[in-house]
């Protein structure tokens, strides 16, 4: 399934309500949904909130046991994998509050790949099918 | 997502959100926050039994106003959690923080 979008402030929901209507075409857990669902609010939100992009492509694919997400955007660059992670360690009350969507993100699913060429970024969120997360390093 | 707030006798207060805080919502939330913390209320509990959806955003507005309040010698705390959050919370490592103790 393939979408492209202006970035708007619904883009997030707009684009998992998409999301949920493939995965509803295909067998997939609900566990995996959650997962992704929660992932690509997370980037698409950061999309609108910091990268100028105006416009923004999903392709939603199921190959084997893996559904992929592919999203590019044509904002500025950012590799989301670069970004500190998150230190739970920190005591609660002094802990920054920033930061917590790409944690999110690494948190959830098994793989993420960025590239960025020819003024387009492109993030790809990979989930095994029988998974339940894990971090990406 | 939709809020029922719902005052209670000795400065406590119980906001219900349902369905999915993201995007908007997690704006809507922060300003029934603020309206509740004017009042004269010495606990808030967040019910998110319903909830199946909470985004940094969400999170991020039960962090500050949990900060907030605990300055002020008042508190705010989640009640009750779905699957869901329970596992964003954990994931986030915000569950212990801000989970009512006896849950």
């Amino acid at each position: 399934m393939d979408i492209e979008s202006p970035v708007t402030e619904t883009l997030a929901i707009d684009m998992c309500r998409h999301l949920e209507t493939f995965a509803a075409s295909i067998s997939v857990s609900p566990q995996v949904v959650f997962c992704l669902d929660h992932a690509l609010a997370e980037h698409l939100q950061n999309l609108f909130d910091h990268s100028d992009a105006t416009l923004s492509k999903l392709r939603l694919q199921s190959l084997q046991d893996k559904l992929i997400i592919t999203v590019r955007d044509n904002g500025t660059p950012y590799n989301i994998l670069n970004h500190p992670p998150v230190d739970t360690s920190i005591p609660f009350l002094e802990r920054p509050i920033g930061g917590l969507g790409i944690h999110m993100i690494r948190k959830l699913l098994d793989e993420v790949c960025y590239t960025s060429a020819d003024r387009w970024n492109t993030v790809t969120f990979i989930k095994n099918n029988n998974s339940t997360g894990q971090e990406v390093s | 997502m939709s809020t029922f707030t719902h005052l209670e006798s000795g400065g406590s207060c119980e906001i219900i959100v349902d369905r999915r805080i993201d995007g908007e919502a997690a704006n809507l939330l922060e300003i029934d926050l603020l309206a509740i913390t004017r009042l004269t209320v010495q606990t808030v509990y967040i019910n998110l039994a319903a909830c199946t959806f909470i985004c940094s955003a969400g999170i991020r507005v039960l962090l500050q106003y949990h900060r907030n309040m605990k300055k002020e010698h008042k508190s705010l705390l989640v009640s009750r959690v779905s699957t869901e959050v329970d596992t964003i919370l954990e994931l986030t490592g915000f569950r212990e923080s801000l989970l009512e103790k006896h849950l």
